[in-house]
């Protein structure tokens, strides 16, 4: 094992859905919800019918299968339920420690669909379920924990939008109600689109609905080509109308929508399906929003990237690369901070010996550049504020 | 081990309701009783559950004899579905106190997947559901006055659809 220098990203959630205020923009993405801390309320406690037929233990589970929008209106009804849900950990715990990843949850409309011990059950869990390091982030549509590295490139999570998914997999709108839809608050524009307001799913989900609804995979492609066949024909059939005069208004071709698992625009898609999301560790109790390695961090940014920088999101998602350089993916490793000393003893960076007070040129501007205050994790995983 | 005993159960107003005994060991108290006594020749009392709750039960376990046994809180089971299966559905379609006393009864005789479908059809009848309408669903007293209420759902405004 081996000591080094940490710091934890102030705003881990950058490359995804966020609601940090920007600096480079006059407003906010989204306007900030106000999250005030829970104010407790003397007076008396009138026990409702709920909570006189049923112990505490129970009444808690049956919380569990709530959704957080549900727990907060359960919160208005009386005196006794705010106290029962406001005295319930699972809620207060999540509330007090992710309000950023409940407010994206919210900002895009999909915090109704998960009873509220999905997410628990992930808020408690460090490990990415695709590749099993430590994962700083949270898928939306399936609330999975993943890691920087799988957020961008698992085939398994990722999302499309609605319209091309209903395209390709033959779905209706009703039935796409069915599946969680994350709404994009991200005004950045989309190839192509300018800043149109997407609505995602989850593409693995949306074409497990498609094949219990068609059958079989042949039969979804059939059927998508026999719909963009048809679109082509009536196209050139009012095209041709137009032409010979039984038609005044223009004629527009409506694009076909691309397929929402093969094309360019994915990459861009991969930001807008997870935010970020810290680890609680129950035995210690103890929060883990992702320590990185400041070695790696400085490497990345004063050695190689200067000149990439201007190329990020939202011109240049990190998605697109196809294949990320080994540096970039140290730079976006996130580790729990006991973890760290195992990583300094083989971090090629740290044996550089760089001093990080130096840096090249004029700072960065923040978004572009981390930041994070640096602390020391000695070998035993000791940590100390530097000065 | 003999295929299908009989054991009796002793419901708490005291009427006796004979149950096959697989079917009684989707109860995992009764289970890991049966385990520790061997055999039960008497009425197993059940001291908390009346007849008619413990009919309701046994009506549970009966239809659920052959499903597997849950394995407990791994991957799957948080994955699987918010939906309850439409025979649960039908089958909790009763008064409020009756769905309490099952809840109950589930609890103390330990029969989980029966505990998970009370617990869920609760849940369901508050989703999505507004502050008064939840009110009159469980006949609960509003006791805010309209400055508290008004305060607590500024302090919800993110946590709730609007």
């Amino acid at each position: 094992m081996s000591s080094g220098t940490a710091y934890r990203w102030d705003h881990p959630g950058m490359d995804f859905l966020h609601l940090y205020p920007t600096t480079h923009k006059s407003r906010p993405v989204v306007n900030l919800y106000k999250a005030p801390p829970i104010k407790r309320m003397s007076g008396k406690l009138l026990v409702p019918s709920l909570a006189s037929q049923l112990p505490l233990e129970l009444i808690h589970q049956i919380f569990l299968e709530l959704d957080v929008p549900s727990l907060g209106q359960v919160r208005r009804v009386n005196l006794a339920t705010r106290h029962l849900v406001e005295s319930f950990p699972v809620y207060q715990l999540l509330r007090q420690h992710a309000p950023d990843a409940l407010r994206v949850m919210h900002a895009t409309k999909c915090a109704s669909f998960f009873p509220i011990h999905w997410l628990f059950t992930e808020f408690c869990q460090p490990w990415c379920r695709s590749c099993g390091e430590f994962g700083p982030y949270l898928y939306l549509p399936t609330v999975t924990r993943l890691c920087f590295q799988c957020c961008l490139f698992s085939p398994d999570y990722r999302v499309a939008p609605v319209r091309q998914v209903m395209f390709h997999f033959g779905i209706s709108r009703h039935q796409i109600k069915s599946l969680p839809v994350i709404h994009n608050i991200s005004e950045e524009e989309f190839p192509g689109e300018g800043t149109q307001r997407h609505k995602f799913v989850d593409v693995a989900q949306a074409q497990k609905l498609g094949l219990r609804k068609h059958g079989s995979l042949e039969t979804m492609k059939q059927l998508a080509k026999e719909r963009s066949t048809a679109a082509d024909d009536a196209y050139r059939q009012r095209r041709g109308d137009l032409r010979q005069g039984r038609r005044t208004k223009p004629v527009r071709r409506r694009g076909i929508p691309p397929h929402p698992a093969h094309n360019g625009d994915a990459d861009f898609w991969r930001h807008c399906g997870a935010t970020a999301f810290p680890y609680w560790d129950c035995e210690t109790q103890t929060l883990e929003p992702g320590t990185y390695c400041r070695a790696c961090t400085y490497h990345w940014e004063e050695k190689v990237a200067e000149d990439k920088f201007s190329l990020k999101w939202p011109i240049f998602p990190a998605a697109s690369w196809k294949k990320q350089p080994s540096v970039k993916v140290a730079y976006d490793r996130a580790f729990r901070a006991t973890d760290l000393p195992g990583h300094f003893l083989h971090c090629r960076q740290v044996r550089k010996r760089y001093d990080f007070s130096k840096r090249q040129g004029p700072p960065l501007d923040w978004p572009w550049q981390r930041s994070g205050e640096d602390f020391l994790v000695s070998a035993t995983g000791q940590f100390q504020l530097k000065k | 081990m003999a295929a299908n005993q009989t054991l009796t159960f002793q419901s708490s107003d005291g009427v006796d309701i004979s149950v096959d005994r697989d079917v009684a060991e989707r109860s995992l108290l009764i289970k890991n009783m049966l385990e520790d006594l061997g055999d039960a020749h008497e009425a197993i009392p059940i001291p908390n559950v009346n007849e008619a709750v413990l009919k309701k039960v046994i009506e549970w376990c009966s239809y659920h004899k052959n499903d597997p046994p849950s394995t407990g809180d791994d991957d799957d089971s948080r994955r699987k579905t918010t939906d309850i299966d439409e025979w649960d559905q039908k089958f909790m379609q009763v008064d409020q106190e009756m769905l309490f006393e099952i809840i109950l009864a589930a609890n103390y005789l330990d029969i989980k997947g029966l505990l998970d479908v009370g617990c869920k059809t609760v849940a369901n009848m508050i989703k999505g559901k507004s502050p008064e309408e939840i009110r009159k669903t469980f006949n609960i007293q509003n006791d805010f006055t309209p400055e508290e209420e008004d305060q607590i759902r500024r302090e919800n405004e993110w946590a709730e659809d609007r």
